[in-house]
This record gives C-alpha cells, sequence and structure tokens, in this order.
C-alpha cells in the first residue's frame, strides 16, 4: 500500500490558539459570521472615532454671508462635522437596539436550530460530550460574546456620545440611548442568548427560530422602553413658574420631564390652553382654574441607574428562567 | 469491560401519531461480534441504532449499552447517522480535529487520518463538496478516529462505490480484530455485509424475528421439499410453506430430525431472510445466549 | 506470504475457501514449514470479511496439525502436505493416463468426471 504520508498530520490541534475542545469546535464552526461581526464592530468603532475627531477638529466656521456666499463651511455635505456625528450617533443609538435582536437571532439559527434541523447533532451529541455539555458550552461563549459585543457596543456609543447628550437630542431616558449606555444592553443581550438557545430548541427549524427569538426580543425592547419610565415613581416640584418659563423655579437641569403644568390651592391638576383660559370641550378641568402654582413630574438623573439595575435584574431573571426552560426540553426530549 | 455491547428489554418507541416504530424489543448482542441488522426499510433498524446512540429516549423498556446506560457510555461509542452528518463549512481536515478535540481522551489521528487519505481526498477540501461516498469515508473516519468499543454504522454503505467499499470494509473489519470492537451494521440489502458479519439480527415490523450468530441461526433452519402436505411437518415449527406442483416446499425449524419422504437442505441466509419476511406471523427466534437476560434495572 | 481470494459466489463457505487455498499453498509449496501465515488483521483488510471466519479456518487447520498458533507471534506452517512435485512418478503416471483417455476419443469433461468418480470411490468415507 503506498500512502504517501506528504499531507501534514490533520489531527494535531495547531498550537497557535491555544484554543480546545468545544471551544475551538463552537469558534470554527462559527468562523464566518464571528469575522463578520469583528469587522463591523472594528469598522463602527474606527468611523465613530473618526467622526468624533472629525467634529472636535474641523468646528463650525461662520462666515459673512452678506455678500451672497454661503454662511457657514459645510463637511461632507453635512452643516457641520458635529452635524453628521449626531445624525451618526442618532442611528447608532437605534443600532443598539438591533444588537440583542441579532445576538438571539444568531444563536437561535445558526447555533441551535440548525444542527437540529439538519441532523448535525447526531454528529455533536455521539462524540464524547454529552448534548447537555456541548449545549451549555455553546450557550457559555454565545453568553461572553454576547456581553463582550454589547459592552464594545457601550464603549464606541461612548467614544462617539459622551458630552453630547442633552445639547444633541440624545437624552439619557430617550429609546436606544438609553440602553446604549448602560447594563441593561447586556442583560438583554444575555435575555437574547437565552430565548434563541430556548426557541431554537423548541422550533427546531433554522428561518423559523430565528424569526421567532427576533420577534421575541423585539417585543421584550419595545414593551420594556414603553413601560419603563412608568413603573419608576416620578419626583414632583411644585412652585412659582411663569408663561416665559413653565416649570416651577428651581428645576435641576438634565432630567426627564414627564409632564408639567398649573395646579389650584386645592392641589388639583390642570393644564394650560386646556383648562385656561377658556376650558377646551372634553378637557377635565377642576372647578376651580386658578392657578397658585407650576407643577411638573420628572425623573431626575439618579433614575437612570435605578431604572438600568432595576431593569437589568428583571431581564437576566428572564433569561435565567429561559436557560432554564431550554435545559428542560433538551433534557426531555433526549436521553 | 462489559461481555454484552447491547441489550434491550421489551425496548419500545413511539412517534407521536406515527405509532410504534419498535415495540417489544428484547435480544443481547455480546461483546466482540460483527453484526448486521437487517430488515425491510421503516423496519426500524435506524431507530435502534439511534437508542444505542443514546440519542433517542425509549418510550417503554429499555436499553443497555456496554453493561450501562448509552448516555453513560458515550465516550466509548461511535455512531455514524444514515445520512453522514457532518458540517459542510468545515473542511475535512478541520473535521477530524473536531473528533480530536471532542474525544479528547481516545482520539487516534493516525487511523482517521489514513482513512481519509486512502480515499485520496484533500485534507483542505470543504466537506460541503464532498460525494456522498467521500462523505461516508470521512463519517467513517471520524468513527475509527474515536477508537470506539462499540460501533454503531447506519447503513454505512449506502453510497460506496464497489471499491470503496472493500476497502473501508476491511479497514473496519482490521480495527474490529485489532482492538475487539464490537461492529453493527444496519442496511436493507444483507449481500453487502453477509462476508463481513458473524451475528444477525433481522428486525421487521418494529420487532426482532431473528437474533443470534449467523451460523447458527442458518443450522435451526432446514428448507425441505416433499409431496405430503406443510401439516405433515410437525412437530417442525414452519416459519414459510409454499404448494410446489404436487408437492410442499417449506422453510422449517427442526425439532430432531426430519422425517423421511422430505429432501432436507440448508437454507442461504438470503433464504432464511426472505422466508421470514413473507411471513410475518412466524415466531421470532433468538439464539441461546442472545436473549435479554432478565433486566437488571438499568435507569434508561 | 499467501493471498486468499474469497469467491462470494462459489457457495463454498468462506472459511473452507481459506482453508482449502492454504492446503492448495501447502502442497504447491509456496509455504514451507516455518513459514508465517497472514495474521487475521492482514486477512481481513485485504478481504473485507469477519474476522471470526478467519479465526475460524485457522483453528480448523491447526485442528488438522497443518499449522500452529503462537503466542504473541503469529500462526506457523507446522509441516507440509503430501507435496506431488511436478517430476513425481504419480503425476507421470497420471499424463500418461491422460493421453491414452484422449486418444480413446473422451473429452474434457469425460476425464474430469470419470477422475472424479474414481476419487470419490477410492476417498469415500474421509474426512473432506
Amino acid at each position: 500500500m503506498s500512502t504517501t504520508t506528504t499531507s501534514p498530520d490533520t489531527t494535531r490541534p495547531a498550537p497557535d490558539t491555544g484554543l480546545r475542545g468545544p471551544l475551538w469546535v463552537f469558534l470554527r464552526l462559527h468562523r464566518t459570521p464571528l469575522l463578520l461581526a469583528l469587522a463591523v464592530f472594528v469598522l463602527g468603532a474606527a468611523l465613530t472615532g473618526f467622526l468624533r475627531w472629525a467634529a472636535w477638529a474641523y468646528p463650525e466656521k461662520e462666515f459673512d454671508c452678506s455678500d451672497g456666499g454661503p454662511c457657514s463651511d459645510t463637511f461632507l455635505g453635512f452643516h457641520s462635522a458635529a452635524t453628521l456625528l449626531y445624525e451618526y450617533m442618532k442611528n447608532v443609538s437605534l443600532a443598539g437596539l438591533l444588537l440583542p435582536v441579532l445576538v438571539g437571532a444568531f444563536v437561535a439559527g445558526p447555533v441551535v436550530a440548525r444542527e437540529l434541523e439538519s441532523g448535525l447533532h447526531r454528529l455533536a451529541w455521539t462524540q464524547s460530550v454529552s448534548p447537555a455539555r456541548w449545549f451549555a458550552s455553546k450557550l457559555a461563549v454565545c453568553a461572553t460574546l454576547a456581553t463582550a459585543a454589547a459592552l464594545t457596543f457601550i464603549g464606541v456609543f461612548q467614544l462617539g456620545g459622551s458630552g453630547m447628550p442633552g445639547m444633541w437630542n440624545l437624552n439619557w431616558p430617550d429609546r436606544g440611548v438609553y440602553e446604549a449606555t448602560g447594563p441593561a444592553l447586556v442583560a438583554y443581550c444575555l435575555l437574547a442568548v437565552a430565548v434563541g438557545a430556548l426557541l431554537g430548541l423548541l422550533v427546531r427549524r433554522t428561518v423559523a427560530a430565528m424569526a421567532a427569538t427576533a420577534a421575541v426580543t423585539g417585543a421584550v425592547l419595545l414593551v420594556a422602553g414603553t413601560v419603563r419610565w412608568d413603573l419608576v415613581p416620578v419626583n414632583t416640584l411644585t412652585g412659582p413658574g411663569s408663561i416665559e418659563s413653565p416649570h416651577p423655579t428651581g428645576l435641576p437641569v438634565d432630567v426627564f420631564l414627564v409632564e408639567s403644568g398649573l395646579q389650584n390651592a386645592a392641589g388639583e391638576r390642570f393644564f394650560l390652553r386646556e383648562c385656561v383660559p377658556e376650558p377646551l370641550f372634553g378637557a377635565r378641568c377642576p372647578s376651580d382654574v386658578t392657578a397658585t402654582d407650576w407643577f411638573v413630574d420628572f425623573h431626575p438623573h439618579a433614575h437612570f441607574w435605578y431604572a438600568q439595575l432595576v431593569e437589568s435584574g428583571i431581564v437576566l431573571a428572564l433569561a435565567a428562567a429561559a436557560v432554564y426552560a431550554a435545559l428542560r426540553v433538551l433534557r426531555r426530549r433526549h436521553a | 469491560m462489559s461481555d454484552t455491547a447491547i441489550e434491550a428489554a421489551a425496548l419500545g418507541k413511539r412517534y407521536g401519531r406515527r405509532g410504534w416504530a419498535l415495540r417489544a424489543c428484547s435480544f443481547r448482542l455480546p461483546a466482540g461480534r460483527v453484526c448486521a441488522v437487517v430488515g425491510p426499510n421503516g423496519a426500524g433498524k435506524s431507530t435502534l441504532l439511534a437508542h444505542a446512540a443514546g440519542l433517542l429516549r425509549p418510550t417503554e423498556g429499555s436499553l443497555t449499552v456496554l453493561g450501562t446506560s448509552p448516555a453513560a457510555a458515550r465516550d466509548r461509542i461511535a455512531y455514524v447517522a444514515q445520512e453522514k452528518p457532518l458540517y459542510p463549512q468545515l473542511t475535512v481536515a478541520d473535521t477530524l480535529r473536531l473528533g480530536a478535540e471532542l474525544n479528547p481522551a481516545r482520539w487516534d489521528g493516525r487511523v482517521a487520518d489514513r482513512v481519509v487519505q486512502e480515499g485520496g481526498l484533500d485534507p483542505g477540501a470543504r466537506v460541503r463538496t464532498l460525494s456522498g461516498g467521500q462523505r461516508t469515508r470521512v463519517a467513517l473516519a471520524l468513527a475509527l478516529g474515536k477508537r470506539p468499543e462499540l460501533m454503531l454504522l447506519d447503513e454505512p454503505m449506502a453510497d460506496l462505490d464497489p471499491l470503496a467499499r472493500h476497502q473501508l470494509m476491511g479497514t473496519l473489519m482490521a480495527e474490529a480484530v485489532e482492538h475487539g470492537t464490537t461492529v453493527v451494521m444496519s442496511s436493507h440489502i444483507i449481500g453487502e455485509l453477509a462476508d463481513a458479519c458473524d451475528h444477525l439480527l433481522l428486525v421487521s415490523g418494529g420487532r426482532v424475528r431473528l437474533g443470534g450468530p449467523i451460523d447458527d441461526l442458518v443450522a435451526a433452519h432446514t428448507l425441505v421439499t416433499g409431496l405430503a402436505p406443510a401439516s405433515d411437518l410437525a412437530p417442525h415449527t414452519v416459519v414459510e410453506s409454499r404448494a410446489t406442483g404436487r408437492g410442499t416446499t417449506a422453510l422449517i425449524r427442526h425439532e430432531g430430525p426430519v422425517g423421511d419422504g422430505w429432501d432436507a437442505e440448508e437454507p442461504s441466509l438470503e433464504e432464511l431472510l426472505l422466508a421470514h419476511l413473507r411471513s410475518p406471523d412466524a415466531p421470532p427466534l433468538l439464539a441461546p445466549d442472545t436473549t435479554a437476560r432478565a433486566a437488571r434495572g438499568v435507569a434508561a | 506470504m499467501v493471498e486468499f481470494r474469497i469467491d462470494r459466489r462459489s457457495g463454498v463457505a468462506t472459511y473452507l475457501q481459506i482453508v482449502h487455498q492454504t492446503k492448495q499453498a501447502l502442497r504447491l509449496g509456496l509455504l514451507e514449514p516455518g513459514d508465517k501465515l497472514p495474521t487475521a488483521r492482514e486477512v481481513v483488510e485485504a478481504t473485507a470479511i469477519n474476522p471470526n471466519t478467519v479465526l475460524k479456518a485457522y483453528r480448523e487447520l491447526e485442528r488438522e496439525g497443518l499449522v500452529e498458533a503462537r503466542r504473541g507471534l503469529g500462526t506457523f506452517v507446522r509441516r507440509s502436505l503430501g507435496s506431488t512435485p511436478a517430476d513425481s512418478p504419480l503425476r507421470g503416471e497420471l499424463v500418461e493416463w491422460a493421453t491414452r483417455a484422449r486418444e480413446a476419443g473422451l473429452e474434457k469433461d469425460d476425464v474430469a468426471a470419470l477422475f472424479t468418480s474414481v476419487l470419490d470411490e477410492q476417498f469415500k468415507g474421509d474426512h473432506a
């Protein structure tokens, strides 16, 4: 038999990476999408850094435009480099909401469901690694990568947007900005991993599992964004104000205004233009519409961390429940 | 090391509305055998092998492998499913690396490399570009590299050309003789396995119809031709009888010598199997030492 | 080293084919006392037959005293078979007889049938 042994010994673990076992297998199997994601992050960070630098290096210059020329310089077609950065950051903040959705879809489809759909679990589960360990190791790697992705995203957002909030309508309680600036994003990414794993196991069809996970993750983000500030009790400030400055004086800056209006001596609330000077049809107004004070309901910036921590806790608890359910499903269906 | 490779006790598997794929299967496969699991398509062969591989949970009854539960014996079992599942995006070399990484305690890269090289496969080729036969070769390389005590191969030869079939069966037998590996291969064609196997499980309709060493099973049956009707063949068990002209041809399990007036012949293995497949009501036969021992209460 | 050829269509049990081919090799002098038979691994690797078939054939040869298994070393030829070298007197007589049969107008098949029937008569009762 003439077995030429010119080809290298294919099964000796290459000494380069130091990765072993299921970790190596996972990273090798999903090399392409992971490298793609890495490239997107690197590009995003580079672009953000560049725009931030440009906004600093090319401040807006005013010209005398009385002779009909432009009143200010433009930057790549935008009013200024800072405007471009602002527009860009607005989109980035929304991309932050997309991150958990993408993470969940990746875990549900390529990582979990595709293996079951194509019968590849019969290969993976009959090596020396048990289905539970294989599943757990995939989950662990995904959770680590998702956390890293979320933290990187938060870092990139800081790089582009720190110091901007307030000025640029990128306020701390805004949908997108809120998620991209605190631990909630990490929690949502971890929830996405757990939901993806559970739905991948249950649905067992790549595309359907991805769609279901994206829908569930997106729905959770949507609902949380809608109810978030209703669940945190507001602070209220009352005091004298004026039409020009329709707030009680002494309202701190950088707060999230929920509601503001007038109140009468009995403390009943009503709103300018709705009840005074003439009550509008259908408006609920107290009988006494003599304003004694202005009121404002608001969330001070301190509520940001309160909401972030409470929300992260709830989301992480949901994630833990999903992981537990996934392990139950795995154990019930397979020996 | 257990002297029993596989033992099933009243094993049954039901798939939802599709009904029972296996029912009341009881048998014992001693270790060190090369066993053919034969039967028509849909007989339950794949279900049986998947149970032994620990991929399915019995609906009823139990199945033990190498003296323990399939899950506990996972590292000592290699399984190649009928579709030869392999990750399409991996190269041949990376597929073998996967075997090394997921079976760190047992992996023997030399065997796996040799099997791949004998097929002239490029280690850098992606699995998705391989032909069916080449995929089978890689799947078998992965299974052999694991150095299992029990190999479960579902329709291993179906996609292979005659040369590859001969070569891989030779490699398989060589590994079996060197390491005492028990090999279980399923097929709906006995012809391709008859030379390689010494043990047989005939599965049809979700039941084990015949089980035991091939020589013993063949020797337990006689093909008789005579002028008398089949009813004269008592006390022998008639598996199948046919009126031929004025007389009768029957396959029987003889109890003692066959009476005068009957021309007796030893059946071929193929005749034996076909007779049983044509007569689903014939009682099953398990050779001594291949019946399930009393259930020993190993949790399935 | 002998190489076994397995004919799947001959109808002869595989282990008997190995026994016969070994004996043939002994008769023809291809195997001599002290020679090593191929290991079971080598045989099954080349022929893709069941290992137990090879072991069964070797046991049969051992039972007939033709070979012996030495533990850990392999299976070795113990003695040669009543060889009939090309120049033996018996062969000469057979050549003469065959020539006469041909001259008498017998076909090859007739000669073979005649030879086999005499063989069967003379060796009746002997073990195959």
